[in-house]
C-alpha cells in the first residue's frame, strides 16, 4: 500500500495541480486511467479542461473524497427509485455550484468528460432548477433561445402540450 | 470621386481592424485579457461605449446550453423537470423540443408516477389496461417515433403519460360525461367491466344478462335462460359465469354468445368468483361450492350459519367468504379447512381484498372496516357521512354507493373527490376512468375524455 500517493493533473492551459490519488479517483475516467498506467510521476494531461474549471472540479472532489462511490449508470434506475430521486442539493454543494452560467456549463462539461456522476448530477439539477417554474418567455430570455418554429409549427406544438397546462 | 474616397477610407479601417484581430489571436489567454482590460480602461471617459459593451457581454453570457452540451447531458438536465416544465420547454425551439420529448425521460416519468404515488410530488396515475402497443394503429406516431426491437412501432412514453395524466386531471377537475344505457326492465343487481375491451356485462332482477359495448355505447347481446334474479356474474376473454336465485350457475361462451353449461344447486346462488380453473359460489343455504372446471371435481365447504354474501379466491389457493352470520372466513381450498375466522360483529354485505387487507361494509352501516387477514384483527374503521349500500375500490380511489348519492374518495386520506346524486342504485363499479351504477338503466360517468 502506498500511503496517500499523489497525482499530477495538467489542464488545457498547462496549469499543474497536484492532488491526492483518492481525490483524483472521484473521476471514473482518471480512476480507470490510473489503474491502467499504475503509479507514475508523469502529469496526466486533460486537454478538455481549463485550469480555472479544473481547480473548481478539484475543490468539489476534495470535499467529497470520502463519499460512497457513485452507483453505476445501469443501477441508477433502481437507485433512483429506492432513493426517490433526491433532487435536493446540500448546502455545501449549493454554494459551490453558485456561479455564472458560463462557468456552470463548463463544470458540467468537465464532469461529463471526467465522468464524475455526482458533480454532473449537481450541475444538471442546478440547470433544471433554473428552468422549473418559469414561463416560456423567461426561459428564452435566460438562455437566449431563438424561436425557430413557423407559426403553424408553434401552434401544433402548443396543442400537443396543452394537456399539461391545467391541473 | 468623393464616394470612392469614403469607400477607400472604410476599407482601410476594415483592414486595420482585421490586423488587430489577427494579432489578438496570436496572443495567449493572459495577454488577451490584459489587452482587453487596457482597452476598456482607455474607454473610461466614453460611457456610451462602456454601456454598449456591458449589454453585449450580458447577452453573450446567456448560453443556450443545448447547443453547447452533448445530447446525453441535456437529456439528463431535462430528466430533472416535472411534466409541466417539460411541456413548456418543448415549445421553445426545435432542438429543445426534440430533447424534451426524449423517450427515456418520459419512460422514467411513467415509472415514477404510474400505478404508484410519486414520493416527490405525490402524483399517482392510473395504470389503465391499455397496452403501449396501441399506438401501432396510429400512423401519426409511427412516423415520428421509435420502433421496438421486434420492429413494431410503439406509443411514445410521453403519450402514455399524457393519457393517464389527462384522466387524473379530469378526476380532479370533475370533468366527465354521462351516458345512459337502457334495456333492463327491472333493477340491475350485478355488473362487471373489462377495461381492456370496454365490455360491460350486467345482470338483473328481470332474469336477463346484457352485454354492452362501451366503445359504441351499444347493446351487444341479451342472454336469457335464468328463471329468476341474476345475483352475480364474472367474465374473462372467453367465458361468462352467472349465478341466480333460480339455484343455477350458468357458463356462457362469449364467442358463441350462448349458454354452454348449467350447474344445478340445491339453493339460491348469492355470489361467485372464479380464478383460472376454480369456480366458487356462495349460497343462501350457508354453503360454499367449489368446482374445478377442468377436472369436474366438486366439493362443498360448510361452516357458515347464515347465507353467504360474497366469496373471493385469493393467492395461495385460499378463499375468503363473508356471511350474514356476521363472520368472515378464510379457507384453504386444498385442505378444505377454515384457516381463520374473523368476527365482523355485523352482517357483511361486501368486501374487497387488497395487499393482505380486507375492506368490508355492512348494509345500512356508515363504516368501512379494514381487517388484517394474517391476524384477523380489525386495523381501522372509517366512518362516512351516509349509509353505505355498496362499494368498490382500486389503487387510487374508493367508490361508495350511499343513500341518495355516489361518492368517490381518495385512498389514503379518504378525502371526498367527487360525488353525484343517485336514486336507488343497487350496485356500483369503479375503474380507472369510469364510475358505473344504475337502477334499471346503466349510468356511466366517464372521466376518460381527452382534450385533443
Amino acid at each position: 500500500m502506498v500511503v496517500s500517493s499523489k497525482v499530477i493533473l495538467s489542464s488545457s492551459d498547462a496549469q499543474s495541480f497536484t492532488v491526492e490519488k483518492k481525490v483524483a479517483e472521484r473521476s471514473i475516467l482518471l480512476k480507470n486511467m490510473l489503474e491502467d498506467i499504475g503509479d507514475s510521476e508523469e502529469p496526466i494531461p486533460l486537454p478538455n479542461v481549463s485550469g480555472k474549471v479544473l481547480k473548481k472540479v478539484i475543490e468539489y472532489c476534495e470535499h467529497h473524497k470520502d463519499d460512497d462511490p457513485a452507483p453505476a449508470e445501469e443501477e441508477r434506475e433502481v437507485f433512483d427509485n429506492a432513493r426517490s430521486r433526491n433532487d435536493e442539493i446540500s448546502e455545501w454543494d449549493g454554494t459551490f455550484i453558485t456561479c455564472e452560467n458560463e462557468e456552470l456549463f463548463e463544470i458540467i462539461l468537465a464532469a461529463n468528460y471526467l465522468d464524475i456522476k455526482p458533480l454532473l448530477d449537481l450541475g444538471c439539477k442546478t440547470v433544471a432548477n433554473m428552468i422549473r417554474g418559469k414561463n416560456a418567455e423567461q426561459i428564452r430570455e435566460l438562455f437566449n433561445i431563438e424561436n425557430d418554429f413557423t407559426p403553424e409549427e408553434e401552434e401544433q406544438i402548443r396543442r400537443e402540450n396543452e394537456w399539461a397546462v391545467d391541473a | 470621386m468623393e464616394i470612392n474616397k469614403i469607400i477607400d477610407l472604410n476599407k482601410q479601417k476594415e483592414n486595420i481592424m482585421q490586423d488587430i484581430l489577427t494579432k489578438f489571436d496570436e496572443l495567449d489567454e493572459i495577454y488577451q485579457l490584459k489587452t482587453l482590460k487596457t482597452i476598456l480602461q482607455s474607454l473610461k471617459t466614453s460611457m456610451h461605449m462602456l454601456s454598449e459593451i456591458s449589454r453585449t457581454t450580458v447577452e453573450l453570457q446567456k448560453i443556450n446550453f443545448v447547443e453547447l452540451l452533448p445530447t446525453n447531458v441535456s437529456v439528463r438536465i431535462f430528466g430533472y423537470l416535472d411534466h409541466k416544465s417539460l411541456c413548456r420547454a418543448t415549445q421553445l425551439s426545435k432542438q429543445w423540443s426534440t430533447l424534451c420529448n426524449d423517450d427515456s425521460i418520459w419512460y422514467r416519468m411513467c415509472i415514477q408516477h404510474i400505478d404508484k404515488q410519486c414520493t416527490k410530488c405525490g402524483l399517482c396515475l392510473p395504470l389503465l389496461n391499455r397496452k403501449r402497443k396501441r399506438a401501432e394503429l396510429n400512423a401519426e406516431n409511427v412516423l415520428k417515433f421509435n420502433t421496438s426491437s421486434n420492429g413494431k412501432y410503439l406509443m411514445p412514453w410521453k403519450k402514455v403519460f399524457s393519457e393517464r395524466q389527462q384522466i387524473e386531471s379530469n378526476w380532479r377537475a370533475k370533468r366527465f360525461f354521462q351516458k345512459t344505457l337502457s334495456g333492463h326492465n327491472l333493477p340491475i343487481t350485478c355488473m362487471k367491466l373489462d377495461n381492456n375491451t370496454n365490455t360491460l356485462i350486467s345482470g338483473s332482477e328481470d332474469t336477463t344478462i346484457r352485454i354492452w359495448d362501451l366503445n359504441h355505447w351499444s347493446l351487444v347481446k341479451v342472454l336469457t335462460g335464468h328463471t329468476d334474479t341474476v345475483t352475480c356474474l364474472q367474465f374473462d376473454v372467453s367465458k361468462l359465469v352467472s349465478g341466480s336465485l333460480d339455484s343455477t350457475l350458468r357458463i356462457w361462451s362469449l364467442d358463441k354468445m350462448e349458454c354452454v353449461k348449467i350447474f344445478n344447486h340445491a339453493n339460491k346462488i348469492t355470489s361467485l368468483h372464479f380464478l383460472e380453473k376454480i369456480l366458487v359460489s356462495g349460497s343462501e343455504d350457508c354453503s360454499i361450492s367449489v368446482a374445478n372446471l377442468q377436472t369436474g371435481r366438486c366439493f362443498k365447504l360448510s361452516g357458515h350459519t347464515a347465507a353467504v354474501s360474497t366469496v373471493q379466491i385469493i393467492e395461495n389457493s385460499r378463499l375468503i367468504s363473508a356471511s350474514k352470520d356476521q363472520t368472515l372466513k378464510i379457507w384453504c381450498l386444498e385442505s378444505q379447512q377454515v384457516l381463520l375466522n374473523i368476527d365482523a360483529t355485523k352482517s357483511v354485505t361486501n368486501f374487497y381484498y387488497t395487499d393482505s387487507k380486507l375492506l368490508t361494509t355492512s348494509k345500512f352501516e356508515r363504516i368501512l372496516k379494514i381487517f388484517d387477514i394474517s391476524t384477523g384483527h380489525q386495523k381501522n374503521a372509517i366512518e362516512f357521512e351516509g349509509k353505505i349500500f355498496d362499494f368498490c375500490i382500486d389503487k387510487l380511489r374508493i367508490l361508495l354507493l350511499m343513500e341518495g348519492s355516489i361518492s368517490v374518495y381518495r385512498v389514503g386520506n379518504y378525502e371526498r373527490v367527487w360525488d353525484i346524486d343517485d336514486n336507488g342504485s343497487n350496485c356500483c363499479l369503479l375503474s380507472d376512468d369510469k364510475v358505473v351504477c344504475g337502477v334499471k338503466d346503466v349510468v356511466i360517468y366517464d372521466f376518460g375524455v381527452f382534450s385533443s
